[in-house]
């Protein structure tokens, strides 16, 4: 297991690659958003992020699958399904992960490599951009349901028809709009 | 490119001084015009100032409440952060201006977890912003014994004091050292923290290059190129008893200096750096929180159209009716 | 491709890139989830405000007003002239950056025109430009810039992303109050007819009926005699709740989400519940239906209009004073405002409580009691008695609200209560309770749908010190004492941290209440208490 071996060895100066480039990318349009302060707290997001990624990482490394996995997934996919635009964008950060560690090992495979761990690690990582889809997806569906119940239960519409409100009245003249856009 | 467009004027204006002094022999209006002039602007820009802040009302009491309220006896209320009276609001005022309380409020004890937190700015930012503006002041203080003879005895104790370490002959003022350090540093993390940089303007940078330039060519005279201190003092004496002469020979160091803190001076009133007034008339901070126990008086208080009961009633007196609520009029 | 590649320490070291645009020439970007919707011009002609239109903040044309920059300039004018706050706030700032990671819209969106200080050089940029010296000779250098209809559309996006929850105040070393500055640029929008339904619309009905919901008096009774049958199911008590009774010798006024949102109508039946036990002669009204306050976030002027009826009615109906239910934008007006813009209030007593017969030295000038004062004086004199274990199927933490934190300081009373209601108990962090706790993110008129995403960004930070005490003390249940909170938190909870729900202080209350002659069948919700629900089965 050469290569676990190496990635045990790098694995920080890899966390730290990735971080910087996940949280750069966690920004608006080029302006960055503070890293500095970290705190669990006090800057939840920047904290969110990166240790999530360092529990995904040593998972990797480590070559297990437990829950922690699974909720560091689902926690950064979150904050990111609320900024992203594209699911595209929302996942990248695992594909960057990929590129990160093929630049890396690069660096230390010998002739030939060694195609079969590559390719579990390749397997892994995949999977883990399959389940974040997933979440992606969840996470939306999420904010619509919210959003349908808050509906629902705004009292207001009740009122409405239990006829027990009347709105401000609307003048002679006025233009029947509906609020909506 | 602010900062850029901030460092080339200050050395524009070290250039303009050089100049004038240097080679074109302005001793007159480099020694005592332009000072007089940027003392006049400066102390009536700042009364300018103040007076145009004061003369706008204050209609609301709104201070930001840090603490507990005054209200049940037993509940132990916040004076501080929650002042409920003018003396504690002094208190407060008085800390936030000599120890910069709220900047610090930053980094209170937070709960350290996680991987690895690094606190940096904050904690920073609060210390370099206190020993920069004590390190001004002393040294403002200091400069008094060029214009009282003889020198007063707690500026001699301040002098003294800031030469403690009895480093290097003249004795290294303390200061001076903290000055440029402290300065320094708030240029460097104004470069150098990206959301900092996103906001400076070239009024952030400019007065940051200013004083640090002053500092230096006062540091340079100081303990490099020596000048004569007792011509400086017979210039500055002449200053205060209007009888102003600008003797030759005290050295093109001193003339940098000076034209430094002239632009100072006179930039001073018309920049940010009225803060120095501004702090003290921030309604967020220098008011008690009494606002239910006092009534506080708005002199612009205007009558509004409001909804009367009656009109309410006129429209809903059926309604109310049927539903056996009491009506003023039937 | 391997020139191309960067070695991994190198990747390492790249610590932030520099962002290569100056940010007054990033345009606005309108986009869904980012904005609220205009207010419809029938609310708007109700309360006579100017340029009421339909438009679309996605349309590039936004209809303004033919003058709207002599509007605006003369606007910015006449709030300088009356604002000492304003004018301060407008010279003073340094650009320190303390105060940007402080707000949670910041921290939640990555925004940077969401950090405060940004926030106020919007408006800053354009008051250099024509109000100073400096910015009239140096323009763009001394950080001016001229007033257009892009920065107009920045205005209208940026201010109505801030919920004037002060957090950046306390962080700021001038005390520069970026809720000031909000207040003052939708004011401005409002003068050219800019304003946004879900603020527009609650404060023309609030104008008319009293309450923003527009519940006229029928349906006031209604409500409150639903709020009486439903307390009689789960206390075996029929309660009095007296609706405009002259005489009365106190005035009670809640937020009217309290008689119909959920979760607010529990603690709601807790008030009806503990009034009842200690025998206080009070009275609602339906014209002061409504503690609330949505002119606060239109203008001084709006706030003052629908803020009048709390002291008409106090003087109409013969109270003594006045008592104020759970809320946080209202106790801002009652607190800060309400004496200085509709008082003085000296045809009422200063308030002592009938039960105990403290005095509140506070609030002798205003007249006005806050409901958790009134009640933790209760129960210090040990006037009322309680089952704490009613409340053990709740783990409870508690959200201090912006306003009721920042602009008051009640602080230490609903916990007081909530300790002697309930057994667990737990604060979150430091950092995000009391003055320094974040915003449920929907504060001061932006809890809209169609603003759903921006609300979830800025309620992360809460959200995630909710998520710290449920891990680690398996919290249920967040309690606050703010109406906006209780209608808007529970969506931000539901996204961030499943399995916590929201009520008001007064619910606790009114769980571990003893009542004389009771039979409780379960808590104010209809759920059996803790235990029983087994003892049933048996």
């Amino acid at each position: 297991m050469i290569i676990y071996d190496i990635l045990r060895q790098r694995r920080d100066i890899i966390l730290k690659q990735w971080k910087n480039i996940a949280l750069n990318q966690y920004s608006f349009g080029d302006f960055k958003i503070h890293k500095e302060n970290n705190n669990r707290f006090g800057n939840p997001v920047a904290y969110t992020i990166s240790s999530g990624l360092e529990t995904i990482l040593d998972e990797i490394i480590a070559e297990t699958h437990t829950v922690k996995l699974d909720d560091a997934l689902e926690e950064i996919v979150k904050i990111k399904s609320l900024q992203a635009e594209k699911p595209s964008i929302a996942v990248d950060f695992l594909f960057h992960l990929k590129n990160i560690l093929k630049n890396d090992l690069d660096d230390f495979r010998q002739d030939g490599g060694y195609p079969g761990e590559i390719e579990k690690l390749h397997t892994d990582i995949d999977n883990l951009i399959l389940s974040a889809f997933d979440i992606f997806m969840k996470c939306r569906e999420k904010i619509y349901d919210i959003k349908s119940k808050e509906i629902m239960k705004r009292s207001y519409r009740l009122l409405e028809r239990a006829n027990m409100v009347d709105p401000a009245p609307r003048r002679k003249g006025d233009v029947d709009d509906e609020i909506g856009c | 490119m602010n900062a850029f467009y901030a460092l080339f004027a200050v050395i524009l204006l070290l250039l303009v001084a050089w100049v004038g002094v240097g080679t074109v022999d302005l001793y007159s209006l480099f020694g005592i015009i332009i000072p007089y002039l940027a003392f006049t602007i400066f102390i009536l820009g700042f009364l300018y100032r103040i007076i145009k802040w004061a003369i706008s009302p204050v209609p609301f009491r709104i201070p930001t409440t840090c603490g507990q309220q005054k209200s049940l006896p037993w509940l132990k209320s916040s004076k501080l952060d929650n002042p409920h009276n003018a003396f504690w609001t002094i208190i407060r005022m008085a800390l936030e201006v000599l120890t910069f309380r709220s900047l610090f409020r930053s980094t209170r004890a937070e709960l350290r977890e996680g991987p690895k937190i690094t606190y940096g700015d904050t904690k920073w930012l609060w210390a370099g912003g206190l020993a920069f503006h004590w390190a001004f002041l002393i040294i403002i203080l200091r400069h008094y014994r060029f214009f009282v003879e003889p020198v007063p005895a707690f500026v001699l104790y301040l002098q003294s004091m800031d030469g403690l370490f009895q480093i290097g002959l003249p004795v290294l003022y303390i200061t001076d050292a903290v000055i440029v350090v402290a300065a320094s540093y708030l240029f460097v993390r104004r470069v150098f923290i990206p959301q900092v940089r996103y906001i400076s303007l070239f009024a952030d940078y400019f007065p940051l290059f200013l004083i640090g330039g002053i500092a230096v060519t006062g540091i340079l005279m100081r303990y490099f190129t020596k000048i004569d201190v007792s011509a400086v003092k017979e210039l500055t004496l002449g200053w205060i008893n209007f009888k102003p002469a600008a003797p030759e020979g005290i050295g093109i160091m001193f003339y940098l200096h000076l034209f430094l803190v002239s632009v100072l001076f006179a930039y001073f009133p018309f920049s940010k750096l009225m803060h120095l007034g501004g702090i003290f008339l921030s309604p967020a901070r220098n008011l008690a929180n009494n606002n239910r126990a006092k009534r506080h008086v708005n002199p612009w208080n205007y009558d509004v159209k409001v909804h009367t009961y009656e009109e309410y009633e006129d429209e809903f007196r059926e309604v109310m009716k049927e539903a056996d609520l009491p009506v003023e009029k039937e | 491709m391997s020139d191309e590649k960067l070695k991994s320490e190198q990747l390492a070291d790249i610590d932030y890139n520099p962002p290569s645009k100056d940010w007054m020439d990033v345009k606005p970007v309108i986009k869904k989830g980012t904005f609220n919707y205009p207010a419809v011009e029938a609310s708007e002609k109700y309360l006579d405000l100017p340029f009421s239109r339909k438009w679309d903040p996605r349309d590039d044309d936004w209809k303004l007003p033919e003058n709207w920059k002599e509007i605006v300039l003369k606007g910015l004018k006449d709030l300088l002239g009356k604002y000492r706050s304003f004018k301060v706030f407008m010279d003073i700032c340094v650009r320190c950056g303390a105060c940007a990671d402080k707000c949670h819209f910041y921290l939640g969106s990555g925004d940077p025109k969401n950090m405060p200080v940004l926030r106020a050089e919007l408006l800053r940029s354009v008051y250099r430009n024509d109000f100073t010296t400096a910015g009239k000779i140096f323009g763009k250098l001394a950080g001016a810039r001229e007033l257009t209809e892009d920065v107009i559309k920045e205005w209208f996006l940026y201010f109505y992303q801030c919920t004037e929850c002060r957090r950046c105040s306390v962080f700021c070393p001038y005390g520069i109050d970026t809720a000031e500055i909000t207040m003052m640029g939708r004011e401005l929008l409002n003068k050219l007819g800019l304003g946004i339904d879900w603020i527009n619309t609650p404060a023309a009905n609030c104008f008319r009926t009293g309450n923003h919901l527009g519940i006229q008096p029928h349906g006031f009774k209604d409500s409150v005699d639903f709020a009486v049958d439903d307390l009689l199911d789960f206390t075996g008590i029929r309660v009095e709740a007296p609706i405009n009774k002259k005489g009365a010798e106190i005035l009670f006024v809640v937020p009217s989400a309290d008689y119909f949102g959920d979760p607010h109508y529990f603690g709601f039946l807790g008030y009806l519940a503990l009034f009842h036990e200690i025998g206080l002669d009070y009275t609602f009204s339906t014209f002061a239906s409504e503690g609330g306050n949505f002119g606060l976030f239109h203008s001084a002027e709006m706030m003052k209009r629908l803020n009048a009826k709390i002291y008409a009615e106090a003087r109409r109906l013969g109270v003594k004073w006045i008592i104020g239910g759970e809320c946080g934008h209202m106790w801002r007006v009652l607190h800060q405002y309400m004496d200085t813009i509709n008082g003085p209030a000296d045809f009422l007593e200063e308030p002592v409580s009938p039960i105990t017969g403290t005095k509140f030295e506070n609030a002798k000038s205003t007249k006005m009691v806050h409901i958790a004062e009134f009640t933790a004086d209760l129960i210090k004199h040990n006037k009322v008695k309680f089952d704490r274990s009613r409340n053990d199927h709740w783990i409870v933490t508690f959200h201090d609200s912006c306003n009721t934190a920042r602009g008051m300081g009640i602080l230490d009373e609903p916990r007081y209560i909530i300790r002697s209601t309930c057994n667990n108990f737990y604060d979150m962090p430091e950092n995000t309770i009391r003055e320094q706790t974040f915003c449920c993110g929907s504060g001061s008129g932006i809890g809209t749908d169609e603003n759903l995403e921006m609300r979830l960004r800025g309620g992360f930070p809460r959200a995630n010190a909710v998520k710290y005490v449920r891990e680690k003390h398996g919290v249920n249940l967040l309690t606050c004492m703010c109406a906006i909170d209780k209608a808007t938190l529970p969506a931000v909870m539901d996204f961030w941290v499943p399995g916590v729900e929201l009520a008001g202080v007064h619910e606790l209350v009114g769980n571990a209440l003893i009542m004389k002659g009771e039979k409780r069948s379960g808590d104010l919700r209809g759920q059996p208490f803790k235990g029983e629900e087994v003892k049933e089965h048996v």
